[in-house]
């Protein structure tokens, strides 16, 4: 496994008389997939939010070796890291360039012209559709809208929340092959999918949540072909 | 009516609808971002008032005196931000609402006892009262003042909120906040922000009241805040057009009441007003430019 970009120990996330998070410990390492899949209500997205400090949660959580638990979350964007929210809470009275430009407001006014250019080129079906209000977008370009935004934030770390939820195949596609090339481009992603199959496809480790504890972690091909995954979402419904 | 008087009720009408503008839009940009109508609004623009009163006394020019008075206010507005609305950010929407109108007794009696419970005579410079020809027709040189200011304020702070970094870091704040910091936002930055904007507001606004009124006493602000507030529903709460467009509205409205009622029905005014209010209401519950209130934290 490479060198861990960021690492979870023991994450614990409580709401009133739920803990909805056991002590989970999983790391990233740089250019690598991990997806974190399970049934509904697993706790799988409190688990993205807490890291992010969305959400408040115990345990500890470094970011290349650095401590970031209950840092403020705006600062931790400027340390690189970045969480594409489910449902895709893209600003929707904004226009796409200024969603583009509030991701990129922990840069540089030099670097957030550049990362607009780059992510121009990644979305060209966005660079047509600058002044357009982002809530008139599609649902695939909304989530390509939001997949940008926080790319403008030049995270080192990306947590994706359902990234495929609501979406048409084809576009699900088009969605998993950029998070493979952001991937390719070193980024370390962390997966949130109840679309297990399709998330185990490009991931290169799969972690497996079930009733807020992680059951199980294994190469992604290993348990695709396994089905384990399968049978330890037996008992919860999808 | 002829043309002279038609002009002339029309300068007034946009006078003081674009004062109500000036001080709804301070209202707005804080109830945007925070869900929280702050109530003590209207004493930022008493502070102003008083500051021309410190400055002019201590023999600086009047434009300087404006200078001073509308950093002062915007200073004051910041303060209140960072002393009493932070500690209480996040808490119930009442709490916010007690707290800002807490504030705003707070400083009424600050004037009350620190300066004087007496109203203070404001000296507003001659030319101020004098009429100017324009287009061949006279008007005041305080309502063409109001006017033009009111103009470029509104033009100023679309451009702050269209095209700076920090504009549009507000508006994100206001759409989602959570999803604000998530873009590594600083939250407080874009409040403090707020906050200064709507003390320059305020601080024009009152500049130009107590231009026309020529005195400042500890209550000065008391009405204009409820009026802006007024005009804040009717264009729709939070919604920065419906504040600039509900602020001119009710001003216009009061003034064409003013000239077109009756002298007998000319105490029934504020509630004739305060009646076609509540019938726009009822058509459109959300105001003229009503956005809901989704994603409010």
């Amino acid at each position: 496994m490479p060198s861990p970009v960021l690492s979870i120990e023991g994450l614990h996330v409580r709401y009133g008389a739920i803990d909805a998070v056991r002590s989970v410990s999983f790391s990233l390492g740089e250019g690598e997939i991990v997806a974190l899949i399970g049934p509904n209500g697993a706790g799988k997205s409190s688990c993205a939010n807490a890291i992010v400090g969305l959400v408040p949660s115990s345990g500890a959580i470094m970011l290349r070796g650095r401590a970031i638990a209950g840092m403020p979350t705006d600062r931790m964007i400027g340390l690189g890291l970045s969480l594409v929210p489910e449902g895709r809470r893209i600003f929707p009275r904004l226009t796409v360039l200024e969603n583009l430009i509030a991701g990129g407001v922990s840069r540089t006014a030099s670097e957030r012209s550049q990362n607009k250019d780059s992510m121009l080129k990644l979305f060209p079906a966005l660079s047509t559709r600058l002044q357009q209000q982002a809530g008139t977008l599609s649902g695939g370009e909304q989530q390509m809208l939001a997949i940008g935004r926080a790319l403008m934030g030049s995270p080192s770390v990306l947590l994706l929340d359902e990234p495929s939820l609501g979406l048409a195949p084809q576009i699900i596609d088009e969605i998993f092959q950029l998070i493979v090339r952001l991937r390719d481009r070193g980024v370390a992603i962390l997966l949130v999918e109840q679309n297990a199959e399709r998330a185990m496809e490009i991931s290169d480790r799969t972690l497996v949540m079930v009733g807020g504890t992680i059951r199980r972690e294994a190469k992604s091909a290993e348990l695709a072909q396994s089905k384990l995954a399968e049978k330890l979402y037996m008992g919860a419904t999808l | 009516m002829n043309s002279e008087l038609i002009i002339q009720t029309l300068v007034n009408a946009l006078s003081l609808g674009g004062t109500y503008a000036l001080l709804a839009l301070g209202l707005a940009i804080i109830f945007s971002i925070l869900g929280m109508i702050n109530f003590a609004h209207g004493d930022l623009m008493t502070i102003s008032g008083y500051a021309i009163v410190a400055a002019t006394s201590a023999f600086l020019s009047f434009g300087i005196a404006v200078v001073f008075a509308i950093a002062l206010t915007s200073l004051a507005a910041m303060a209140t931000e960072r002393i009493a609305f932070r500690p209480v950010r996040g808490q119930s929407l009442a709490t916010m609402l007690l707290t800002s109108y807490a504030v705003g007794v707070l400083l009424h009696v600050v004037f009350q006892n620190a300066i004087s419970p007496r109203p203070l005579p404001v000296p507003v410079p001659a030319w101020l009262s004098q009429q100017i020809t324009f287009f061949g027709y006279s008007i005041g040189a305080i309502q063409a003042l109001s006017i033009t200011s009111t103009l470029v304020l509104i033009v100023a702070l679309v451009t702050l909120l269209r095209f700076s970094t920090i504009g549009i870091a507000m508006r994100a704040a206001a759409q989602d906040f959570p999803i604000a910091k998530l873009m590594g936002i600083d939250a407080n930055r874009a409040i403090l922000s707020a906050f200064a904007i709507s003390g320059v507001l305020a601080g024009v606004a009152g500049t130009l009241w107590v231009a026309q009124r020529g005195s400042v006493d500890p209550l000065m602000g008391f009405m204009p805040v409820i009026k802006a507030f007024i005009a804040t529903v009717i264009g729709g709460l939070g919604s920065l057009p419906g504040a600039a467009i509900g602020g001119l509205l009710l001003g216009a409205t009061e003034v064409l009441l003013r000239s077109a009622l009756p002298e007998a029905a000319l105490p029934f005014r504020d509630a004739i007003t305060l009646l076609l209010v509540v019938v726009l209401l009822l058509a459109r519950p959300n105001g003229l430019m009503g956005s809901t209130t989704e994603s409010r934290q």
